[in-house]
């Protein structure tokens, strides 16, 4: 604890902010969010006219129910005109601003703490996009496995149901447990300059690296469903800020049960309620 | 309601006549004799606190490997369940250390009590006795009935270990603890109460420095971090003072071999004096001399981090005066040098029962413990483990910090809490503001708005050595560049140091401090002047990338504010960088790979 507790509880409430505005973008806007627009394509089938249209409409301006696709299913050679890349990148993105942020305060406290404080918006900066970069180049990746599975499985439960499997193996595997561990572990940071933004983007990009090995399954579920995809998110997102509140532990194969964000609610709640109660009383 | 007290360990001498330790004896004993997984024996007591049975090592310090007695059983093993729930709970680097440390005192003493009710003339009021190491003569030296290989009755002695060695490598056996002898209060040599004059149990501010009294906020915590000012100092030092260090003798080979050592090369015939040994040489082996002053030391590692070989001159270490043969051995840290190993020894508790008498003199000298919510209601409150303890009845004790807050809430009292309170500083304020050329008058007004003065809220990074430093035997430097701007920021706070504008404050930061051997310290010096010793108790276990803190290792705070004032008193505003120094307690450092990640500088103030 380098800094004062006023001043990790503002970080923490701009990057709680953040988040939310995020959630909010995502829930009142659907069709901006990346899984959305692959839904509105999904639950339809291509054509070849419909195809063009969100090449020409803002993935955001795309209404929610316009389903204008048939059920004919589509080929490989038209999936590039499915959806503009950069609309698929910026719903990606906002999932990630939305499911991520909440991980992300306890390494933005350290690269503050670390810091010349008229460097801190720049190291943070420099922290967020090597962490950024790599979940993006994650994304490209979980986003054509997306596409891939809608075009060769519209519309199925299947894929959903073979990540799930996979992702509890993952999730047992000491290979996750690993991910996790290395998240917790907070480097030393040079302070002075090039070597200080080597350093945060390099923090960043290590950071990041952990993170998609931890979570990038879980990532991918929200994708692959064919409805209720703000759900699965919320969850999987809730799953995610759980297993990052867990102290590292040994490397094995074991069912990791866990529930600790859901215990801290609960404690929290009765906390409070108990306060209320002792008021009243007083 | 009070029901029993707790006295001084060095009534009639510390020996077998103060009957609180020879019940405390027979007591253990019992305990003793039962197995490792009855919740009520001393093994799974030792366990709770922290253990190395569970983590897989084939070599110390896992419990196989630690030289009795007492004789450490590893079998049988509880269930998962009860691993889980019980053992490796002890909290450091947190504001829980002090009441989780409460209650499990509450629950050995209740243990104890239990187990000696089965024998004849047991007293029914018998308290765990502390050890005021700060008292008077040689009370800083371990009572003498601890040292004893027997009973009064002849039997064996189970407060005897044979796994303290003490401060002194060369003179292991010697057990006591090393006094502060440096005359400057904030930057102590050895073992000081100076913590006893904070006012604040979690922060900072001009009496306190941070992390506090009671350590930074956190959640169930093990080990990593940045430890509280009590916690600190007495609490590591007199750990690793008491726990210490052995030098293992392996074997001893002629001197032909030096001249392959000084050349960086291990000779077959020295590979076959290992071979032949109990710690064969590892494939990867290597040698090198290690830094003068040294001159007849070389360091072998390889294999396992946690092995350390060495080959020495005899004289170095055995105090051997034939100089025409070599030394191989290993170096072997005691049992409370660990807490892995700690609670194992009976002195352990006696230590944490004068850590709780000192807390409780805290308190009733007039400060208040922590009221944040999340520290009244413990990790449970956010989700983590509870704090459990096995009571007698056979009924596990769940508690937080608000069931232990005060004696108040507990059936103990100390026979004394004067002892460990060092003279109020009254006008350590008035002496620094007269020292920045305040009008005495001034400066005693400032003094007398309260000790409580809140130091400033901001907190910012003053300077830094970019890049981890390895400590060796012959220690490490760093140059610790200023970044002028923050510099010229706390210089221009001495320089208009007021009654309303208070100085900063400025603290050197050792950050992710890591190793493999807690049993050393550190001294640290900033431009000649020493700032401070630093015990590394904890630092294995906090340095395991699969620990519960991710392997970030220990953070340590100095207090270097009068070096900054004496910069500023000697007119050197531009001064750009400090000289960090950075030497271990004895040469056996290498092999420990004890690497600082940052050396920095931060700067407390009001703007």
């Amino acid at each position: 604890m380098i800094t004062s507790g006023r001043e990790r509880t503002r970080i923490t409430l701009l990057i709680l902010l953040i988040s939310t505005v995020a959630w909010m973008v995502l829930a009142v806007s659907p069709g901006s969010t990346m899984t959305h627009a692959h839904h509105s394509v999904a639950d339809s089938g291509v054509s070849m006219a419909s195809m063009q249209m969100p090449v020409a409409t803002p993935a955001s301006a795309m209404p929610h129910n316009h389903y204008p696709l048939t059920k004919a299913g589509v080929s490989l050679d038209s999936f590039p005109m499915l959806l503009p890349i950069s609309s698929l990148m910026a719903g990606w993105a906002l999932m990630l601003v939305a499911m991520m942020s909440l991980t992300l305060i306890a390494p933005i406290c350290h690269v503050i703490e670390r810091s010349f404080r008229r460097r801190r918006a720049r190291s943070v900066t420099l922290f967020v996009i090597g962490y950024a970069v790599i979940w993006m180049a994650a994304g490209v990746v979980l986003i054509a496995t997306m596409l891939m599975l809608n075009i060769l499985m519209p519309q199925s439960y299947f894929p959903a149901v073979a990540v799930v499997i996979v992702a509890f193996v993952w999730q047992c595997s000491p290979i996750k447990q690993r991910c996790l561990n290395r998240n917790h572990n907070h480097r030393a940071l040079a302070a002075f300059g090039i070597a200080a933004d080597r350093d945060a983007l390099h923090f960043g990009i290590t950071h990041g690296a952990w993170c998609v090995g931890s979570c990038w399954l879980l990532m991918l579920l929200p994708m692959v469903v064919p409805y209720g995809h703000f759900a699965v998110m919320a969850v999987v997102s809730f799953v995610m800020t759980d297993e990052r509140l867990e102290h590292p532990k040994p490397l094995s194969w074991c069912l990791r049960p866990r529930g600790t964000l859901m215990r801290m609610i609960v404690a929290q709640s009765q906390i409070r309620l108990h306060r209320v109660h002792s008021q009243k009383l007083s | 309601m009070a029901g029993f007290t707790r006295r001084n360990v060095w009534y009639n001498g510390g020996t077998f006549d103060n009957s609180d330790l020879l019940w405390y004896a027979r007591g253990v004993g019992v305990m003793q004799s039962r197995s490792l997984d009855d919740p009520n024996s001393w093994w799974f007591f030792a366990a709770i606190h922290g253990q190395y049975i569970t983590t897989g090592d084939t070599s110390f310090p896992g419990w196989d490997f630690i030289p009795g007695p007492p004789q450490v059983p590893t079998t049988p093993l509880p269930s998962d369940e009860v691993i889980a729930r019980y053992w490796d709970q002890c909290q450091h680097q947190s504001w829980f250390f002090l009441p989780w440390h409460r209650g499990y005192l509450i629950a050995l003493e209740a243990q104890i009590r239990s187990a000696i009710q089965s024998l004849d003339g047991s007293p029914a009021d018998w308290a765990l006795p502390y050890w005021n190491y700060f008292g008077r003569d040689v009370e800083f030296k371990i009572p003498p009935a601890f040292t004893e290989q027997n009973l009064p009755d002849g039997t064996p002695n189970p407060l005897f270990v044979q796994a303290r060695y003490g401060p002194n490598l060369r003179r292991p056996g010697d057990i006591l603890v090393i006094k502060d002898t440096s005359g400057t209060p904030n930057n102590p040599n050895g073992i000081t109460a100076i913590c006893q004059n904070n006012t604040v149990y979690t922060g900072f501010n001009v009496l306190t420095q941070p992390p506090g009294f009671g350590g930074p906020p956190s959640g169930f915590l093990h080990s990593g971090g940045t430890g509280g000012n009590l916690e600190g100092n007495p609490h590591n030092l007199v750990h690793n003072d008491v726990g210490g260090s052995k030098f293992l003798t392996l074997f001893s080979v002629g001197l032909e071999f030096v001249n392959d050592l000084n050349n960086n090369q291990i000779a077959p015939g020295l590979s076959d004096a290992f071979q032949q040994s109990e710690f064969p040489l590892p494939a990867d082996a290597g040698v090198r001399r290690a830094q003068p002053p040294f001159e007849f030391l070389w360091v072998i590692s390889g294999g396992t981090p946690r092995r350390g070989l060495f080959v020495i001159t005899p004289n170095e270490i055995t105090n051997m005066l034939d100089i025409g043969s070599l030394t191989a051995g290993s170096r072997q840290g005691g049992l409370m040098s660990d807490p892995g190993m700690a609670a194992l020894d009976p002195i352990f508790y006696l230590h944490h029962c004068n850590i709780d008498r000192m807390w409780a003199a805290w308190n009733a000298h007039g400060n208040s413990n922590e009221t944040n919510v999340y520290y009244v209601n413990g990790p449970a409150a956010i989700g983590m483990r509870d704090f459990v303890m096995p009571m007698p009845n056979g009924t596990p004790w769940v508690y937080t910090p608000a069931d232990v807050n005060s004696l108040d809430q507990v059936n103990y009292v100390y026979d004394n809490l004067n002892s460990t309170i060092s003279p109020q500083p009254s006008n350590v304020l008035v002496q620094r503001l007269t020292r920045l050329g305040v009008a005495p008058a001034a400066a005693s007004a400032a003094q007398a708005q309260g000790a409580n003065m809140d130091g400033g809220e901001r907190v910012e990074l003053l300077g830094a050595h970019d890049g981890a430093l390895q400590v060796q035997s012959s220690g490490a430097r760093a140059s610790v560049k200023l970044d002028p701007d923050v510099r010229g920021k706390t210089f221009a706070s001495l320089a208009n140091a007021s009654a309303a504008n208070l100085p900063d404050h400025v603290y050197l930061h050792l950050e992710n401090v890591r190793g493999t051997d807690d049993a050393f310290k550190l001294n640290v010096s900033v431009n000649q002047q020493h700032v401070g010793t630093v015990a590394l108790f904890g630092l294995r276990r906090a340095s395991s990338i699969d620990g519960q803190h991710g392997g970030i290792g220990l953070n340590f705070i100095f207090d270097i504010t009068n070096v900054m004032d004496n910069l500023f008193a000697a007119n050197t505003p531009d001064v750009d960088s400090l000289d960090v120094s950075i030497t271990p307690d004895d040469p056996f450092v290498d092999a420990a790979q004890i690497t600082v990640g940052r050396v920095s500088v931060y700067r407390q103030g009001a703007s």
